[in-house]
C-alpha cells in the first residue's frame, strides 16, 4: 500500500526591513556669571585697568574680544571686555546617533524610517545632554570657589594699588601696611598728610 | 610715625576683605587739626569722602560700605570718646553670583 504525505508548505513572506540612522551632536554649555563691582577710588576707567593688569600678572590671557580668559580644571573664566562680569563657563559636547526602521522596501519606508531615525535622534540626544549637564555643572560647582579666591585675590591687590594712588595724589604718604591671613582676609592701611 | 602738621589733615585709608563674611570695607579715618570744631566734622567728612572717592557719598554703588571717622589731633587712635562717625552705606561685597544655563 502505497503511503504517501501529502505535504503542503507555503512560506510566510519575510517582511524587509528598512533601517536608516541619523547622526548629531548633543552640546551643553553653562556658565555662572559673577559681578564685579569696585569701589570707585580712582575712576572707573582707571580701575577697570588696574583689574586687567592685575589678572594679567596672574596669567590671565587676551581673548580677540577684549576680554581676558583663564582655563582651569575643565572650565575657562572670562572677563568680559567692559569688566564688569567674570563667566565661570563649561561645555561638553559629544556625539549621537538615532536609530529608525520600517517595514518596506520602497521610498515611503524610507521616509518613515528617516522619520523614526530623527525622532530617535531627538531622544537620544536630550538624554545625552542630562548627562553632560550634571557633568559641566559639575566641573563649575568644583571650579568656582577657587576661580572666587583669586578673583578677590586680585581685587585685594586692586584696591591696594588704588588706595596708593589715590593717596599719593592727595598728598604725603607716610606709610603703607599690609596684612593678611591664610583664609584670604586683606587689609591695607595707607597713611597720608593731606 | 611723623606728627600731624598743624594746618593739615592725616587721612588713613584703609581697605579691609573679610573672607569669612565676604564683605569688603573701605575706612577713611581724618585727623582733623586741632582748632577744627566738632560741628564742623560731618560737613567736612562728607566733602572729604567725596574728595577721596570722586563721587559724593549719595552717589556710591549699593555694594560699597564706607565709614568715615574723624578725631582730634592728639588724642589716642580707637578713642571712641573722641571719634565722630559719620552714616556710611553698608550692602555685601564686591562680587555677587548670577547663575544662568543654557544648551
Amino acid at each position: 500500500m502505497a503511503c504517501g504525505l501529502l505535504l503542503e508548505a507555503g512560506w510566510e513572506g519575510v517582511a524587509r526591513l528598512r533601517t536608516e540612522r541619523e547622526k548629531g551632536t548633543a552640546h551643553v554649555e553653562d556658565e555662572v556669571r559673577l559681578q564685579v563691582t569696585l569701589l570707585p577710588l580712582l575712576d572707573e576707567g582707571r580701575m577697570r585697568a588696574l583689574l586687567r593688569e592685575t589678572l594679567k600678572a596672574a596669567g590671565w590671557a587676551e581673548t580677540a574680544d577684549g576680554g581676558l580668559s583663564k582655563s582651569e580644571g575643565g572650565v575657562t573664566a572670562s572677563l568680559t571686555p567692559d569688566g564688569r562680569e567674570v563667566v565661570i563657563r563649561a561645555s561638553a559636547t559629544v556625539e549621537v546617533e538615532g536609530v529608525g526602521r520600517a517595514q518596506g522596501d520602497d521610498e515611503d519606508a524610507a521616509r518613515e524610517a528617516q522619520r523614526a531615525a530623527k525622532a530617535d535622534l531627538a531622544r537620544v540626544t536630550a538624554q545625552a545632554q542630562e548627562g553632560l549637564r550634571a557633568k559641566t555643572l559639575g566641573e563649575i560647582a568644583a571650579a568656582e570657589p577657587g576661580l572666587r579666591a583669586a578673583l578677590q585675590t586680585a581685587l585685594n591687590r586692586v584696591y591696594r594699588e588704588a588706595l596708593e594712588e589715590k593717596a599719593r595724589s592727595m598728598g604725603e604718604v607716610e606709610s603703607i601696611q599690609e596684612k593678611g591671613d591664610a583664609r584670604g582676609s586683606y587689609e591695607v592701611t595707607i597713611t597720608v598728610q593731606a | 610715625m611723623k606728627e600731624a602738621r598743624a594746618d593739615r589733615r592725616r587721612v588713613t585709608l584703609r581697605y579691609r576683605h573679610d573672607e569669612v563674611t565676604a564683605r569688603s570695607v573701605l575706612v577713611i579715618d581724618v585727623e582733623s587739626p586741632e582748632d577744627e570744631m566738632p560741628h564742623e566734622h560731618k560737613q567736612d567728612l562728607k566733602s572729604l569722602a567725596a574728595e577721596v572717592l570722586g563721587v559724593p557719598i549719595e552717589a556710591l554703588p549699593a555694594e560699597v560700605e564706607v565709614r568715615l571717622r574723624s578725631r582730634h589731633a592728639g588724642h589716642h587712635e580707637g578713642d571712641p570718646e573722641h571719634e565722630h562717625e559719620a552714616e556710611g552705606q553698608r550692602v555685601e561685597g564686591p562680587a555677587r553670583a548670577a547663575v544662568t544655563s543654557r544648551s
